[in-house]
């Protein structure tokens, strides 16, 4: 098969689209079974592989759920040699992992985890965002695109940490239980 | 623990690896009581895994980050299609090896123009040679792991102000590198140079050989020539095998945790009992080890531990995983 300079560089820039859409929900979710450093080879290897397979794969539809997918199985994979291998010797934590991982946080098994995770998030967002209460919507805003912290809220609006923990918390909470109903597009 | 502890700030600590051992040994109790607690703390992990998806101030800066070294993957390997269309003359034939090993890549590169004194300008801050009969293991100024096998030597400077990490090598090395992205690791050898993207490998390089080798067991490492030039990146559980006299170069598949766990003394057991497992440590160190035979000796373990770990290390773990004391008996110790 010939590909043209053109059409490869297309190619090339849609790729990056893609991971740029993808990378932030499937490394946090990669992070929920083997440490941050991990994670990001765990992710990379993801997308390398979409790169190589996107002959076969069509990028349109199901792609995000291929990927959580994807992410699941090596994670796993690498679970199970860190047992054989015994080189990281966090044993509670593994136990803890394998405990949730086969029931909970299998995108086969709790169908949330696809929801959450194979969306272009940033899209769907503001819609969400616009459906909590105001002031919850204004303090999540505020964490999420300005990037202030905890502490930086309260002063600003003259309430307590404590209160700004608890409505970042409370539209997190709402912000997942309406991406869970969400229809996958 | 009760239900009042589990908190959002637990789970966002448990999620980014901040709980102590006995914070996570009370989780797992506490999970381990009811379905409704694993759901409870499962929700919250999403929560804590959803808030670090939407609100990382850092973000951006580690998408483009992730993206140039994916972009340089995918270069690495197209530049090595490329190179082997056009040179296609200077191809050199090559035997593959086991019938289960799977030849991907096979290029040819000039040596000419190799410098044989560019290292004299180098200089390491410390070096370190294994001369003993077993593997040795070292860890370096920036917590990279690295073990040694017999009589391999490696030259460093990993803590300087440098941008860049490198250690030289004679002989065989297993590599566990410290992520460090602002300062990317280097090994290098008489024939081949490894540049790190993050990551668990080993390297083959002796001098009285043209061949040097390197697999991956995780993570993602790129080849250099001599010269410096990429020639391959190789994926997890692929071997690449250079060779310096005619410049044939093969990438294999090859299932690295097995690998390496042989070559480096790792001993692995699996589905072992107790027993087993206490037979194989009294083995390999010599010893004679006592612990309480009237506790439950049912239960089958994965165990895996290298000898070049201090048996009261093994034991320790040992002792954690089965819940029995092990006590090495003095009069048999023979170091």
């Amino acid at each position: 098969m010939t590909v043209g300079k053109h059409s490869l560089q297309g190619e090339r820039d849609s790729f990056d689209d893609l991971c740029r859409k993808n990378y932030a929900s499937l490394l946090s979710y990669a992070r929920l079974f083997v440490p941050v450093h991990v994670a990001q080879d765990v992710v990379q290897d993801v997308l390398l592989g979409v790169w190589k397979k996107r002959d076969r794969l069509d990028l349109d539809s199901g792609l995000g759920n291929y990927m959580v997918r994807a992410v699941y199985n090596r994670c796993m994979n690498i679970i199970e040699r860190e047992k054989v291998s015994s080189r990281y010797v966090d044993s509670y934590r593994n136990r803890i992992t394998s405990l949730l991982s086969s029931e909970y946080l299998d995108p086969d098994r709790n169908p949330v985890i696809l929801k959450m995770y194979s969306n272009d998030l940033r899209k769907t967002l503001d819609s969400a965002i616009s459906n909590l209460p105001d002031r919850c919507a204004e303090v999540f805003r505020m964490s999420y695109e300005q990037h202030l912290s905890e502490k930086e809220i309260s002063e600003k609006l003259g309430i307590s940490v404590r209160t700004v923990e608890t409505h970042i918390y409370n539209a997190l909470k709402k912000l997942r239980m309406q991406l869970a109903s969400m229809e996958i597009s | 623990m009760d239900d009042s502890q589990v908190d959002i700030d637990l789970v966002s600590r448990f999620v980014n690896r901040e709980t102590s051992q006995e914070e996570e040994r009370l989780i797992l109790e506490w999970l381990e009581r009811s379905h409704e607690n694993r759901k409870q703390f499962a929700d919250l992990m999403l929560n804590v895994s959803l808030r670090s998806m939407l609100v990382d101030p850092e973000r951006e800066r580690c998408e483009e980050e992730m993206l140039d070294l994916l972009r340089l993957r995918i270069d690495a390997d197209s530049s090595v299609e490329e190179s082997r269309l056009r040179r296609r003359r200077w191809i050199l034939p090559f035997v593959a090896f086991a019938a289960a090993c799977v030849a991907l890549f096979l290029i040819f590169t000039p040596f000419s123009s190799i410098r044989r004194d560019n290292t004299s300008e180098e200089r390491y801050q410390f070096s370190f040679t294994n001369t003993k009969q077993i593997v040795a293991s070292v860890t370096l100024g920036d917590n990279t792991k690295v073990m040694l096998k017999p009589g391999a030597q490696v030259e460093y400077d990993v803590t300087g102000f440098g941008d860049r990490r490198i250690l030289k090598l004679v002989g065989e090395a297993f590599f566990e590198v410290a992520p460090d992205s602002l300062r990317p690791f280097t090994v290098k050898t008489g024939n081949i140079g490894v540049e790190v993207l993050g990551t668990a490998f080993s390297v083959r390089a002796c001098d009285s050989s043209p061949e040097s080798e390197v697999v991956l067991e995780r993570g993602s490492v790129r080849i250099l020539s001599p010269e410096g030039y990429p020639l391959v990146t190789i994926s997890p559980d692929q071997r690449a095998v250079f060779n310096v006299a005619d410049g044939g170069l093969r990438v294999e598949s090859i299932n690295a945790v097995p690998y390496i766990a042989e070559n480096y003394n790792l001993i692995t057991l699996s589905n072992a009992s107790i027993a087993e497992i206490v037979a194989s440590i009294e083995q390999s160190f010599s010893v004679n080890l006592v612990f309480d035979g009237n506790t439950d000796k049912s239960g089958k373990y994965f165990f895996s531990y290298s000898v070049t770990d201090s048996v009261e290390d093994i034991l320790s773990i040992l002792e954690f995983i089965s819940g029995q004391r092990f006590e090495i008996h003095s009069s048999t110790l023979n170091k």
